[in-house]
């Protein structure tokens, strides 16, 4: 039973790894386009 | 009030997999014969199908992408094929370590386990295509072509591991599980919950990939008016 | 139609005699194949028993690893010498480029797979005399789902750049059904079973046969559109 805890945790633990992981970097690609979208529009309205 | 919109079915799926959670950890019964172990089935299970709509998902954008031509299409697929990589990572985890403790081996030749592997392996290969092509139209095609071919693999590739099961007799029946009530109440919830989170994640994955296009356009324009 | 099929043989001849005539693609495929079978024999113990087993198993490693190097080059001359161009501007639709390159491939490859196969028998001890009609079977089949589905990812791993390192990623897993059911008939062929035992997986590696035929015919217009 108490074997059969560790392995339980283990594998919702890692399950919210991947998936926050997968989040975060979705939201970090996400950020970086954003910014480079604003940057590139200030060019062009710019000129 | 898209992104209003966006931001309330984030919040619903929040709420959602705090429920899945409660249920699966405290409203459902431990199972009879695995104990606690089992309760790794509801979230597994639960990725497994949604992974695998999400390569659905992919096969469709691809179908649609080769008869339509439009570039949304391609973007449902390479958006849907990156979340199914990420889902399929988890149940490919969880898998083994559900099979440690109660088949006692990390890896099991399981033919579900072993179809989700190739399956994996096969959306890899799909985005390293994609990552090797430059041109806009003829990545779309590239890829579509393998998004239809590996899902179409699927079934045949589950037969055969049937099969080979078959012929080497193991005591391995995953579904052999008691299934009390409560318990198909919280695997519906972590089912809704993870479905709600593939959709969420997926409609993130195609604005980012629209994002894109805005940019590569932009930086277009700008190189012709310099 | 029988102007249609004399255009395929035309295609399909064209890339026999280039290869039977430079010959060069055959000595590396036969080559590699005998290599494999050499190489693997030493994972194993000398002269032991088990190797009857296995041998199946690297006997399809060995075609499977020998055909795909084939494929490889399958498209690679159309490339380099803007054939392809010329080929699209003939008279025949595109499908019919496949079906001339599938049926070259097959011919090509079975020639290397037959050649091999003494040699196979020879390092491994084996009478094959009494399994060879079922065998070919076996082979004739599994060589021809191999082809159908490698011939549309060598054309596309061509238009890519480092394709040819990405053509394995694609056709590796592909064949995972086929490699099954080939290893497994042979298995039981070579132990003398009858047919009945292995008609599940000769039903297999035919329903793989049509599908992936039928699919890469149609979709195979889709990938050469420029």
């Amino acid at each position: 039973m108490e074997g059969g805890l560790y392995y339980l945790f283990l594998a919702y633990t890692i399950l919210w790894v991947i998936n926050f992981g997968y989040i975060f970097f979705l939201g970090k690609r996400y950020k970086d386009v954003q910014k480079e979208l604003e940057h590139l529009e200030k060019i062009v309205s710019g000129k | 009030m898209k992104e209003k919109l966006k931001d309330a079915l984030a919040l619903v799926t929040a709420v959602l997999v705090v429920s899945a959670l409660y249920m699966v950890f405290v409203y459902a019964p431990a199972d009879a014969n695995m104990g606690n172990i089992q309760r790794i089935f509801y979230f597994h299970v639960s990725f497994a199908w949604t992974g695998f709509i999400a390569f659905f998902g992919t096969f469709v954008g691809s179908l649609m992408y080769l008869i339509r031509k439009k570039r949304f299409w391609d973007i449902l697929a390479v958006s849907s094929a990156e979340i199914g990589i990420a889902f399929c990572l988890v149940v490919l985890t969880t898998g083994p370590i559900w099979a440690r403790p109660v088949w006692g081996a990390w890896w099991t030749w399981d033919p579900r386990l072993v179809t989700f592997l190739i399956l994996t392996f096969m959306f890899v290969a799909y985005m390293i295509v994609r990552g090797a092509i430059e041109e806009e139209t003829k990545r779309g095609r590239f890829s579509a072509v393998i998004g239809i071919i590996a899902f179409l693999n699927v079934p045949l590739t589950y037969v055969a591991n049937v099969m080979w099961r078959t012929i080497h007799p193991d005591v391995i029946r995953p579904d052999k599980i008691d299934l009390d009530p409560r318990m198909i109440h919280a695997l519906f919830m972590s089912l809704s919950a993870i479905t709600l989170l593939y959709v969420i994640l997926l409609l993130r994955r195609m604005d980012l990939e629209g994002m894109r296009d805005r940019v590569a356009e932009l930086k277009k324009k700008i190189m012709k008016e310099a | 139609m029988g102007n249609y099929l004399k255009k395929v043989f035309l295609i399909a001849g064209k890339d026999m005699r280039i290869e039977f005539r430079s010959k060069e693609k055959i000595y590396s495929m036969m080559l590699f194949s005998l290599l494999v079978m050499v190489i693997f024999n030493f994972a194993f113990e000398p002269g032991a028993e088990y190797i009857k087993d296995v041998a199946p198993g690297i006997l399809w490693v060995a075609f499977i690893f020998a055909a795909s190097l084939g494929l490889s080059r399958s498209f690679i001359l159309e490339k380099e010498e803007d054939c392809m161009q010329g080929l699209m501007l003939s008279p025949l639709d595109r499908s019919g480029i496949y079906l001339g390159k599938v049926i070259g491939n097959f011919i090509f490859t079975m020639t290397i797979e037959l050649l091999s196969l003494p040699f196979f028998a020879l390092f491994f001890n084996l009478s094959l005399t009494a399994a060879l009609p079922p065998l070919m079977i076996v082979i004739v089949l599994a060589t021809f789902g191999f082809i159908a589905v490698g011939t549309l990812f060598s054309a596309l791993s061509v238009g890519i750049r480092g394709g040819d390192m990405i053509l394995p990623l694609l056709l590796f897993p592909m064949q995972v059904p086929v490699i099954i059911a080939a290893v497994k008939s042979t298995g039981m062929i070579m132990a003398g079973s009858g047919i009945e035992m292995y008609s599940q997986w000769l039903k297999l590696l035919i329903a793989f046969d049509i599908i992936f035929f039928v699919a890469s015919f149609v979709i195979f217009e889709y990938l050469i559109e420029e």
